[in-house]
């Protein structure tokens, strides 16, 4: 019977499976999203290490352009932002990027693409991606979508390699990696990565509009086995604010340094401690050819500020496991200060801050999974939050509720949540806009309820098809009114619905393909409502080749200008030239038809068209030291 | 007939999951290795000795074994030291230097790697199918 039983093995090991083949399918088994992945906290997009590794994913921008229901936009200070499909082009939708469990802050605008959208992805292992449905314990302000990047683990790197790469723009990368395992209970992880970004200029009446931007990284995290981990985080670059400010520049000096301290400490009794600090600090020396108009009526040629934002946050998390329940409750504290240590307007000192300067926000949540079979779930989770500042004598406090039910079938999943979320004015929003549009500190937080549900058909082990729905209405949007240029609360209700559909089919090992399509409902729509993506993940021999189009409807704008359908096309190959060398080629937005955004001061003056990537090519080649 | 398709299902479910690819990872490659005596085989890997005890003699007893598979650093008797030692983790090959290969996790890739001169102190002759696997020093 042994005997039998061995040469049938040998007989499929010889015919059917090589030692190379096993070691792929090895790999996708031990991914590390399958521990971390949560199906109750929402609906979940998850972007593997090995699909990292053949889209060719640089920055969180390469992936967040693949995300449904949501536009990748370039903004008006030269970055990216995420806008949800039918939102106006300038009203950042709100999202949370987190560092395995800690959140990167953004406080004086909410758009962390501003400072991590271009950020290297080099250190990250996988991503999740949380659409609407987010549980309660991701942070104490709700989300429109919560982007989880995970960090790769030393212990499956034990090792250094770095990677250099360039494009057809004239941009250099530079990454480099070092992970180890000290003496088993110790384990560490470097990453530093310079990037010198160069981008197609746009020309308009003479004037030049730059996105270029130099930025160095450096990720360090230490980490005692079952004990405590340590994250530090340093980012430092120059940037042109491209048409931030104005659509006539002189001269665009942007500085700025963020930094961050994570630290995470694991108690007896199943008691999690986790402390976090972080600082944005900007420095501007700005110069305009025609003069740009501040949010307090005057207008300006010279402007020179320097500005900073720094937050700190501490939670205290237990867990209760019992036979059916999984429980975590945690109370949490925040505070954002925001801080303008000079705003000098042709030379003279000048106030912009009229409102809130530090916002503290105390919250205590809790969220319950009861299994009430092996296979089924259902979750509620409660948050309150309790807001004060240094401007109103009232504090505030606001209240968050999520209901789920998640069943399992053989063959589906299914998921249903009935959730609110609150959107907390920013402190820009609120206190610190100088340009342009005046803050309001009157600002409500606006209010949205949803209702959400997924079903995950799987035909068998190489297909499934993914369907979701949502129901939402949104009260007290935060808006500009264009007469009175300043921040309010709009007085209409709004509601939308919104489906997609996801299609994926692996073919073998090493082949597989994803369809998705989505479309927004909204009486109102001012960037594209429907969107699809094809991803297609392909090996001839040792080459891996990735094709992807991102597809974004054409669209009208709040100004009536009609804007084109956007097919973003990028196709990426990667050579392994030997265990130690890899050659990597990519094209991002080969055809330039990618959608675009018009950037514009003036309604009535000539705007700008600018698409979130432009059109790339890139060389690169990594080495393993 | 029925036998066949039985053991045909047995293995192909032996092997649907983590531990059994990994066991049928570690049976690939000692199957294309030959030495002079009858491979007995001792892990430390409880898992993996017993799903390799269906096609191999195995031995919960380091000193009865030939073959040692270990996944984690232990003080080695005088005895076991001389044995054939194939590890599961990219440190152990540091810290158990006399071991002639191993499988482990190095940029976020599992790998296979036998390194030449300790194959050859140990009398070990690979089979073709793992020449790209053999190197002349860790990487």
């Amino acid at each position: 019977m042994k005997q039998i039983l061995f040469l049938l093995m040998l007989y499929l090991s010889v015919f059917a499976d090589e030692l190379g083949n096993l070691l792929t399918k090895f790999n996708q088994v031990t991914q590390l999203h399958k521990d971390s992945k949560k199906e109750a906290a929402g609906h979940i997009t998850i972007y593997t290490r090995e699909d990292l590794d053949r889209m060719q994913a640089y920055t969180l921008n390469d992936v967040l352009n693949t995300i449904r229901i949501f536009n990748l936009q370039a903004s008006k200070g030269g970055g990216t932002s995420l806008s949800f499909a039918t939102a106006k082009s300038s009203m950042v939708t709100p999202i949370k990027i987190f560092i395995n469990n800690h959140e990167l802050n953004n406080a004086t605008f909410g758009n962390p693409l501003a400072q991590y959208g271009d950020m290297n992805l080099y250190f990250i292992d996988y991503i999740e991606i949380y659409q609407a449905g987010n549980s309660v314990t991701f942070g104490n302000e709700s989300g429109s979508m919560l982007v989880k990047l995970y960090t790769k683990k030393p212990e499956f790197e034990n090792s250094t390699y770095g990677e250099i790469t360039i494009d057809s723009e004239g941009s250099k990368q530079f990454n480099i990696l070092d992970a180890k395992v000290i003496d088993r209970k110790y384990s560490y992880l470097l990453n530093l990565d310079i990037n010198d970004k160069k981008m197609d200029k746009q020309k308009l009446n003479g004037y030049e509009l730059s996105r270029d931007y130099s930025i160095g990284h450096l990720f360090f995290q230490f980490n005692k086995k079952d004990d405590y981990v340590v994250e530090i985080g340093a980012t430092y670059g120059t940037k042109d604010t491209f048409a931030g400010f104005s659509m006539t520049p002189l001269k665009d000096e942007q500085e700025g340094q963020n930094l961050y301290l994570h630290v995470d400490k694991k108690l007896e009794n199943d008691i999690t401690l986790r402390g976090s600090i972080s600082l944005e600090e900007v420095y501007l020396d700005y110069l305009d050819g025609v003069g740009i108009k501040l949010s307090d009526g005057t207008t300006i040629e010279k402007l020179k500020t320097h500005g900073e934002t720094t937050s700190s946050s501490l939670t205290v998390e237990k867990r209760y496991n019992s036979l059916n329940n999984e429980l975590v409750v945690a109370l949490k504290a925040k505070q954002n200060t925001g801080r303008l240590y000079y705003f000098k307007a042709d030379d003279k000192e000048k106030n912009m801050i009229n409102g809130p300067t530090v916002l503290n926000i105390y919250s205590i949540y809790g969220e319950d999974l009861y299994n009430f079979d092996e296979n089924n779930l259902l979750t509620l989770g409660l948050r309150y939050n309790y807001l004060t500042d240094n401007y109103s004598s009232e504090a505030d406090s606001s209240f968050l509720y999520r209901v789920g039910l998640v069943l399992n079938h053989k063959s589906y999943t299914s998921k249903i949540f009935l959730f609110n979320r609150i959107n907390q004015p920013t402190m820009g929003q609120q206190s610190l806009s100088p340009i342009k549009i005046k803050p309001n500190a009157d600002l409500k937080p606006a209010k949205i309820n949803i209702l959400s549900a997924d079903v995950d058909y799987a035909f068998s082990e190489k297909n499934n098809l993914d369907v979701g729905v949502a129901f939402a209405k949104l009260e007290d949007a935060i808006v500009i009114d264009s007469n009175k240029k300043q921040y309010v609360n709009t007085q209409e209700k709004v509601s939308f619905k919104r489906f997609y559909v996801r299609y994926k089919q692996k073919i073998d090992l090493h082949n597989k393909f994803m369809f998705g399509f989505y479309r927004v409902y909204k009486a109102k729509s001012f960037s594209p409502a429907r969107g699809a993506l094809l991803q297609v993940f392909n090996k001839i021999g040792k080459v891996d080749i990735y094709n992807e189009l991102v597809y974004r409807a054409e669209y009208t704008n709040e100004l009536g200008k009609s804007m084109d359908a956007g097919y973003d096309y990028s196709v990426a190959i990667t050579y392994p030239v030997s265990k130690k060398s890899t050659l990597k080629l990519k094209g991002e937005n080969i055809f330039d038809k990618a959608s675009e955004v018009y950037i514009y001061d003036d309604p009535d003056a000539e705007g700008i068209y600018e698409p979130a990537r432009q059109q790339r090519f890139l060389v690169s080649w990594e080495y393993e030291f | 007939m029925k036998i066949l398709f039985l053991l045909i299902f047995l293995t192909l479910s032996l092997f649907s999951d983590q531990n059994n690819i990994k066991a049928k990872i570690i049976a690939t490659v000692l199957d294309n290795l030959y030495s002079k005596e009858q491979k007995i085989v001792f892990s430390d890997d409880k898992v993996l000795l017993d799903k390799l005890s269906s096609h191999y003699k195995t031995t919960n007893r380091c000193m009865d074994s030939n073959f040692l598979i270990l996944q984690h650093w232990v003080e080695l008797s005088d005895s076991c030291k001389k044995k054939k030692i194939f590890v599961l983790n990219y440190n152990l090959l540091y810290d158990i230097p006399q071991s002639f290969g191993a499988f482990f996790f190095k940029k976020g890739r599992a790998n296979v790697v036998l390194l030449k001169d300790k194959l050859e102190k140990n009398g070990i002759t690979p089979s073709k199918r793992l020449e790209s696997y053999v190197e002349d020093k860790l990487w």
